[in-house]
């Protein structure tokens, strides 16, 4: 069977969309340095920059060294475990002070290294975790103030990309409602008070804390040195969203008038803030080498790819294979010979997503399930590829798992008797399969529909409720 | 700035999560309203609007509201897959939310409002620790909701 890439397109345009939903990267480094720094200027630089004029990490790890010699004084605000103290004692998490309470931190933490270094052109390092996933290796030096005992993540260990990388980064950039950046409100002026997390603070911010584990899972977790780098990014982060979004604030007297407590400047007096003076992003120093931004004219895959796989596979001609369903029988499942040109094109889909480097995806393999006339809106039905014995206790997170078709809101009737027909991206579950050796790439395969009872799962749910006439495979 | 608006979170009482829900790897078990409890295999659930005008007007946005007051000592946080119904499984959105320093978490997870009106499946799976990483401990999901997020 072929199918002109004209009609397809016309019956599976979301589906199209692969590729394109990325339609926004990251722009890294120098590249994106767009902000107002003059080149003389003082900023925070990325740890992992090379730096021409001093070592900024060196610089770092002596004021730390420097403040934990003071921890013998308990009374001593500017002692490493003071510090410590502070965000112990007064931090906010949870609601729409964390951003500025810690952009006041860490820059009174920055103006004590300045003092016990002399130097008062010293700026926080910040890492840049979308970048560079592994926690620095000067942070693992046993010889120096940097190493922090108890770390749960390893040395090279590399962040979770579904944590820091150009997916959610992205996605907080772009993000346009401010709750959602700043976390949520509280009903009161306590700087404590309980209330959602917002993606910025729950995903990459979090998401650090946790990963690294030990002290840095905590509220002590300042006691870790690569904590302060960590938020400077998360600062950095926060000033790269302000410069997408017009400088954009709350308006909310309780957020604008709140006094951030408690802070100890470089003579180790106590010190607040009004929390609306922290958008004067110079004056707490939060400026740096780089700011992240989004870039729509630069998809992070582009669809050309696309265009060539099907140029040369003869003009418009799409690669399918298809087959009616037949008698399924008490197993729900069919066998499919499926011819060469659509192995071909899984093994095309599928080569990317095995590889250990992230490589553009040129080729795609869809599922289409035909012809469902549905008898009873409650009963959904999954979908599984290659699977032994599929049931409704089969995990989803089965690599024999394609998908879950939900039936909610279609009415008896539709679609002219003919019935639905759904699509589906397969070309991960080809990949899942060759991983964990269900798929040899040559053989046959076996498609199985699995019927569950939507909204009361104990009832029993039928296949003949549900099932499709025909399933198709195209290789795009 | 000042003179932007802020976004308040208002409770939207119209809009009802239905959970209906397979447990994966094990018997489907009926949940209770508002909380869930999420194995290590994971949870699915459904999501609906009540009613089609039950979604955002043009003003607001619609937010997943996922709350845990206290996460296992195993458990980082959670993954939350929200696909919209019909939809194929690329087109899921995947959230992962980690708890905070005191173990709790109160997570938002944005929705589109059409999506909505036509639901959602979402998946709930927990992060576990890789210390920890055969630790069985289920996560009580102390409430699940949708509000919406308005001027």
């Amino acid at each position: 069977m072929e199918i002109k890439r004209r009609q397809f397109l016309q019956a599976s345009t979301a589906v199209m969309a692969l590729g394109l939903t990325d339609g926004v990267s990251l722009l890294s480094g120098h590249q994106a340095a767009k902000a107002a720094n003059s080149p003389t200027k003082r900023v925070r630089c990325d740890v992992n920059a090379s730096i021409s004029d001093s070592d900024h990490v060196a610089a770092y790890e002596r004021a730390v060294r420097l403040m934990m010699d003071r921890n013998s004084n308990p009374n001593d605000p500017l002692s490493w475990e003071s510090q410590a103290q502070i965000h112990q004692n007064h931090c906010p998490h949870g609601n729409w002070w964390f951003l500025p309470w810690h952009r006041a931190y860490l820059f009174h933490f920055e103006s004590i290294c300045q003092k016990v270094l002399s130097d008062p052109d010293f700026r926080l390092p910040y890492w840049n975790w979308s970048k560079d996933r592994a926690v620095p290796a000067a942070f693992w030096d046993e010889r120096t103030s940097l190493y922090h005992p108890g770390r749960e993540i390893r040395p090279n260990e590399e962040i979770d990309g579904e944590v820091v990388g150009r997916v959610p980064i992205n996605r907080i950039l772009a993000n346009n409602v401010d709750v959602l950046l700043y976390s949520g409100a509280t009903r009161t002026d306590n700087q404590r008070a309980p209330g959602s997390q917002g993606e910025l603070e729950s995903t990459p911010h979090n998401g650090v804390h946790s990963l690294i584990g030990g002290e840095m899972g905590s509220f002590l977790s300042p006691r870790d040195p690569i904590f302060w780098l960590h938020h400077a990014n998360v600062d950095r982060i926060w000033r790269s969203w302000s410069e997408l979004h017009q400088h954009r604030s709350i308006e909310d007297k309780l957020w604008r008038d709140h006094k951030l407590t408690t802070f100890f400047d470089a003579g180790g007096k106590e010190i607040t803030h009004v929390t609306a003076s922290t958008e004067d992003y110079q004056q707490f120093n939060a400026e740096y080498d780089a700011l992240e931004t989004v870039d729509t004219l630069n998809p992070v895959r582009k669809m050309s790819a696309f265009a060539l796989t099907s140029k040369s596979l003869g003009g418009n001609r799409l690669v399918s294979f298809s087959a009616d369903v037949g008698d399924l029988g008490d197993s729900g499942s069919m066998k499919l010979a499926i011819d060469n040109p659509i192995k071909n094109s899984i093994a095309l889909a599928s080569a990317p997503l095995l590889a250990s480097e992230e490589k553009s995806v040129d080729s795609v393999v869809l599922m289409k399930i035909e012809g469902i006339s549905v008898k009873n809106t409650d009963t959904r039905l999954r979908v599984f590829i290659n699977c032994d014995n599929p049931s409704p206790n089969t995990p989803i997170g089965s690599p024999s798992y394609v998908a879950t078709i939900n039936f909610f809101g279609v009415g008896h009737g539709q679609h002219g008797g003919e019935g639905l027909d759904f699509i589906f991206n397969c070309s991960s579950t080809f990949a899942k399969l060759k991983k964990s050796g269900l798929y040899n790439g040559s053989s046959d395969i076996k498609v199985s529909f699995v019927p569950i009872a939507g909204r009361n799962a104990k009832e029993p749910a039928v296949l003949s409720d549900v099932k499709p006439k025909r399933v198709t495979f195209v290789g795009l | 700035m000042p003179g932007m608006t802020w976004y308040r979170i208002a409770a939207a009482p119209t809009i009802l999560m239905v959970l209906t829900t397979a447990v994966a790897c094990g018997d489907p078990k009926a949940l209770k309203d508002t909380s869930i409890v999420v194995p290590k295999a994971g949870v699915e659930t459904h999501l609906v609007a009540s009613k089609a005008e039950a979604a955002c007007q043009d003003d607001c946005t619609p937010v997943l509201i996922i709350d845990v007051q206290k996460f296992p000592d195993a458990v980082n946080g959670l993954q939350i897959e929200a696909t919209p119904s019909g939809s194929a499984a690329k087109d899921a959105m995947i959230h992962k939310h980690f708890k905070s320093h005191d173990g709790a978490g109160s997570f938002m997870v944005p929705l589109d409002k059409t999506s909505l009106a036509n639901g959602y499946d979402l998946k709930i799976k927990p992060i576990y620790r890789v210390q920890m990483a055969n630790d069985q401990s289920s996560t009580l999901v102390d409430q699940i909701r949708v509000e919406e997020i308005r001027r």
